[in-house]
């Protein structure tokens, strides 16, 4: 027994041993560091043109490591050199805190924009700022919708990987099947509920189930903000859902809301969604449902396009006809807007190369990155520069050559006849070409207007974290979906939770506390101009001693809002 | 010397061997327990104390604790886990006639009857098989098929379950327990769907036949039905009053201890008040609540009371302490709360029936997980499929293997009936199995729901399905407040060591009598 005993102590500690030397860290003869990301087959090319971008940057990037070097900030490495691994066993956000507080997370952390706030909170997402500028991944190069979603307190401390666009992605079969003209691109709420009420009707067998919807959904945010009502007021400091003048707005947006689920059924009750639902992949169910026609519409990114495409690769397979799309912007009252987010990359501050993760940040900057991510439509590109290419508008399968091009409007009729002829030779010659061709093109330009046009971040308040009141907020709306109380009380309960939440949070935290009142004052100031500039007659030019400092306002959907009215000062 | 180090040695490789084990105990489960019994005094936030923050956490005395009392939702929170409780006497009852089914012979005793019990069993089956079959051509709809598939499975578990006797139906009803969780969860998420998932479909044939029936049947039939429910529950109540009333006489529970019991017994007819009267407000908006149904419920409890006052002006027949009998008392009362509760329960669904039957698509099957009334009922009813077959039944078949046969024997030359050898002998028999049973379930119970819940419905809908499992889990990683979340944590240890404690100190009493 004594010999088995010491025969396995030995056996596990050389096995320990061995493992801790196999580690690549410890094996590679150059850095590596870690990508925390999803496991997704697209990252492997990713990395494959991160060590192309390094080897033709390396020049200029060996002289950018040297000057960090020589400013004395420690373990930098001054060669442009890494292994870049991927470690998806840790994606959860709540994983990534606790290796984060921990000292162990991986150098560059994938993180969805509405947690970049609560990490940077915490204190492990580093501050990138000055490096952005030196590299060019400020955020003047992406989205101006991403600005509120990269910074904290106006530092930078991340850059997307994609950024992501919420409109309605429209089946064309589905509206030519029973007989109705496709939705507009903008449209009102009225449009909606008309357009929407008659495809039912259309669709469903009368006295049946319900098996058609309109719709997937309504985001409740836009839905919230069409109708001009945001949670917090403009510096973030309150819940002003139950203010006289917001609360009989956020009142209706959530009683037309209820309606349409419940009385009108143009989109489907969450006790719908989930009969409909089978097996989720990528993407959840939504996608197949609007494949097989259950929803005429789905709210969702370009990213569905990954989805999309597999979806023509097994009609084309099988015979059937393409899955023809397009893309419509969510129905609006006052305010246009559709929600925008995104998958950011930031460095991890506890990192031993963090100067290698900041070059990792660059590198979604470049043409490399970009591109790739135009060919598998995983989203919109992060440098909006890339969605004018003929690939990102008019993409065509991989391997297969661009199609003839269309003559124009001032061809001749044999010119015409021409292209016609040699665009259905080419089809015969590559049919997934043609799946693609009429199932997006025509979408992909509508998703990045849409990002520099309508397109509004989330909210985030300093004072409360993003999860808590989004769960509030919830948990009171699906208590007025189910007859549990008024939307007046929904309006009334939710400020009040989310009110004490920040009392508390501020009363525990002496720095929140000092921020709170720096912003209480401010607002204050906030609210005097804006009732001097309601006041204004509407083609009034507005004053530009009444208009609001630009820095003033947190809230991304007032900044929007007023940007749009011009009442702003940028400067 | 030699001994002496010979023993050190024998010593010293003990330890190796235990060194392991001892290691992962210390770090995984003391060390842990231990700070975060010291981090429930603190204010540790993730946000503001960790490697990347300079601020220490301070000490807070007992404010954590004293905030969660005051937390707008937890009685909410605990209330939800209490219902999932509720499930337990209905688990045990459950597990303890599985055991005793299976603990009989189900093959008849002999080879001949044996034969007679397979030939039976498949004419049955084929039987209702060809009726199925027919449904399904006649019918020709998907909710047909399920009930063919539904009593295909029946009937295959009674063909094999005769013909490989009791050890086959222990099997099954085992499988629930070494079946992972999660993938249980997920299953039942799936026969929960609503619309279109088994349950849904199993439902709605019937529910079509009963639509048709009410719409045809006089609405007498439906109030009468709410009050017979209504007075079986009153009778209910006089039972459960009527024993405390009895054992108060024979010295078995003393005055004092017997307040909360009586409190348990008249609760039902408070909050039956209560209910109907709900409902009734929101149909007549009419500012104050009487009703009917509460009234009979609140008469009758005020009647008991009124007798009784004036037969407890008669002395015990066999003084006791004041606070005797506690445990037995409230374990009665329990039971007679929550049966009363269901009968309750029963009888405003039945009055109910002819207001969902007039609508366009008559009775629908319930929306299970998505309706905020249904989520926890559905929650509590697939616990009870895991639990009755789980390790309950097994303790209870060793229990049953360990019943002396002589007391049976004795109780035949005494004439006993079933049922009286199983309420005299069987059942005190097994208090110690039923004790620990309890003990444990109560323990779980509280612990519990937290995979259950964050697989099924992540605590909705409108928090209607979060335990105080989950609640913690909440606090701890989406607001990063660990010493607030450690603080939660150490009251659900409290209250779970205050129901064993209880447990113990009065369930053992009854179990050593």
């Amino acid at each position: 027994m004594r010999l088995l005993f010491s025969v396995t102590a030995a056996v596990l500690v050389l096995a320990s041993v061995a493992v801790y030397l196999a580690q690549p860290r410890v094996a590679a003869d150059k850095p590596v560091i870690y990508w925390m990301t999803d496991e997704n087959p697209a990252r492997e090319q990713q990395i494959e043109l991160f060590y192309q971008w390094l080897e033709e940057n390396r020049g200029e990037l060996n002289a950018f490591l040297a000057s960090r070097a020589s400013s004395g900030n420690g373990r930098e490495s001054t060669r442009a050199e890494c292994y870049l691994l991927v470690d998806s066993s840790a994606n959860e956000w709540q994983k990534k805190i606790i290796q984060g507080v921990s000292g162990v997370a991986g150098d560059v952390i994938d993180v969805w924009c509405t947690n970049i706030q609560f990490f940077s909170d915490i204190g492990f997402l580093r501050d990138v700022t000055e490096e952005a500028r030196e590299l060019g991944f400020d955020v003047g190069r992406t989205y101006p919708a991403m600005r509120n979603e990269l910074t904290v307190d106006g530092r930078q401390v991340a850059f997307p990987c994609n950024v992501t666009v919420h409109l309605y992605w429209v089946n064309l079969n589905e509206f030519e099947r029973v007989g109705m003209e496709p939705p507009p691109k903008s449209w009102t709420l009225d449009e909606f509920e008309r357009i929407g009420k008659e495809y039912v009707r259309r669709a469903n067998q009368p006295g049946a189930p319900r098996m058609h919807f309109f719709a997937d959904g309504m985001d409740p945010m836009v839905m919230r903000r069409t109708f001009g009502v945001s949670t917090f007021n403009e510096t973030c400091t309150r819940c002003v859902l139950d203010d006289a003048g917001v609360r009989e707005r956020y009142v209706a947006a959530l009683r037309l809301q209820k309606r349409w689920m419940y009385e009108d059924k143009i989109i489907p009750t969450p006790a719908e969604q989930a009969s409909l639902a089978s097996e989720a992949s990528y993407g959840g169910t939504g996608p197949q449902l609007l494949n097989r026609g259950a929803y005429a519409m789905f709210r969702s990114g370009r990213y569905m396009l990954i989805q999309f495409r597999q979806f023509q690769q097994s009609r084309l397979q099988r015979g059937d006809e393409p899955l023809r799309l397009a893309v419509s912007h969510p129905p609006h009252l006052d305010f246009p807007n559709s929600s925008t987010g995104t998958r950011a990359a930031a460095v991890y501050a506890g990192s031993d190369h963090q100067d290698l993760a900041v070059l990792f940040l660059a590198y979604l900057a470049s043409e490399q990155y970009n591109m790739q991510i135009v060919r598998d439509a995983d989203a919109l590109p992060p440098n909006p520069r890339y969605t004018e290419t003929r690939e990102f508008r008019k993409p065509v399968p991989p391997g297969v050559p661009e199609p003839p091009r269309s003559p124009g409007p001032d061809a001749g009729d044999d010119e015409v006849r021409r292209f016609e002829r040699d665009l259905e030779e080419y089809h015969e010659q590559y049919p997934l070409a043609r799946y693609w061709r009429q199932g997006e093109w025509g979408t992909h330009e509508v998703f990045a207007d849409a990002a520099g046009t309508i397109a509004v971040g989330y909210t985030y308040s300093p004072f409360v974290i993003y999860a808590t009141w989004d769960r509030i907020e919830r948990e009171e709306r699906e208590k007025f979906f189910n007859n549990l109380q008024s939307a007046e009380a929904t309006a009334a309960e939710t400020a009040v939770r989310i009110n004490e939440e920040i009392q508390r949070r501020t009363g525990e935290r002496p720095d929140l506390s000092r921020r709170y009142e720096e912003l209480v004052e401010i607002q204050r100031r906030v609210d005097d101009r804006v009732e001097q500039l309601e006041s204004l007659a509407k083609d009034e030019p507005v004053p530009p001693e009444l208009k609001i400092p630009a820095d003033w306002v947190l809230n991304a959907f007032h900044r929007k809002l007023y940007s749009d009215r011009g009442w702003l000062d940028w400067d | 010397m030699g001994l002496r180090r010979k023993r050190r040695g024998q010593g010293l490789l003990a330890m190796g061997f235990l060194a392991p084990n001892i290691i992962g105990f210390l770090a995984f489960t003391l060390v842990p327990l231990v700070l975060s019994m010291v981090l429930a005094f603190s204010n540790w936030d993730l946000s503001r104390h960790n490697m990347f923050k300079d601020a220490s956490p301070e000490f807070r005395g007992f404010s954590n604790f004293v905030q969660f009392f005051g937390e707008r939702d937890f009685w909410k929170y605990l209330g939800n886990t209490l219902f999932l409780m509720m499930g337990i006497p209905f688990s045990i009852a459950g597990s303890l006639l599985l055991a005793i089914l299976l603990s009989k012979d189900l093959r008849g005793g002999n080879r001949r009857n044996w034969g007679y019990l397979m030939i039976a069993a498949v004419v049955v089956a084929t039987v209702v098989m060809a009726f199925s079959v027919n449904a399904l051509v006649a019918g020709g709809h998907i909710g047909s098929a399920f009930t063919v598939v539904l009593t295909g499975i029946a009937c295959g578990l009674l063909v094999v379950g005769v013909s490989g006797g009791s050890t086959v139906y222990r099997t099954l009803f085992f499988v629930p327990h070494f079946v992972s969780g999660v993938s249980v969860f997920i299953l039942w998420k799936h026969l929960y769907r609503p619309n279109i998932g088994p349950f849904t479909l199993a439902l709605q044939g019937p529910l079509n036949g009963l639509s048709q029936w009410v719409n045809c049947t006089g609405q007498w039939v439906f109030i009468a039905g709410k009050y017979a429910m209504v007075a079986l529950a009153a009778v209910l109540m006089g039972y459960g009053l009527n024993k405390l009333r009895r054992m108060y006489r024979d010295g078995g529970i003393g005055w004092f201890a017997l307040i909360q019991p009586v409190g348990l017994i008249l609760l039902p007819a408070v909050l039956a008040q209560w209910w109907f009267a709900t409902v009734w407000v929101k149909a007549a908006g009419i500012a104050w609540p009487v009703s009917g149904a509460g009234i009979v419920l609140a008469a009758a409890a005020a009647l008991w009371l009124a007798v009784q006052a004036l037969l407890f002006r008669r002395k015990q027949d066999f003084p006791c302490e004041s606070g005797e009998g506690l445990g037995t008392g409230l374990m009665l009362a329990a039971v007679v709360m929550i049966g009363q509760l269901v009968l309750i329960g029963l009888g405003m669904a039945w009055r109910y029936l002819p207001n969902a039957a007039a609508g366009p698509e008559g009775i629908e099957p319930p929306l299970w997980l998505q309706d905020v009334h249904w989520a926890k009922p559905s929650l509590m009813f697939m616990g009870l499929w895991a639990s009755i077959g789980s390790n309950n039944m097994l303790l209870y078949l060793a229990g049953l293997s360990n019943v002396p046969q002589e007391l049976y024997e004795a109780a035949d030359t005494d004439g006993a009936g079933r049922f009286q050898k199983f309420w005299h002998i069987t059942w005190p028999q097994l208090a110690p199995t039923t004790f620990f049973i309890v003990v444990m379930s109560v323990i779980g119970g509280l612990q519990g729901g937290f995979e259950m819940v964050r697989t099924m419905t992540q605590g909705g809908p409108a928090g209607a399905t979060t335990p105080l499992s989950y609640f913690i889990y909440t606090v701890g990683f989406e607001s990063g407040r660990l010493g607030y979340a450690s603080a939660v944590a150490w009251v659900l240890f409290l209250m779970i060591f205050v129901a064993t404690l209880f447990n113990w100190r009065f369930g053992n009493r009854y179990v050593n009598e």
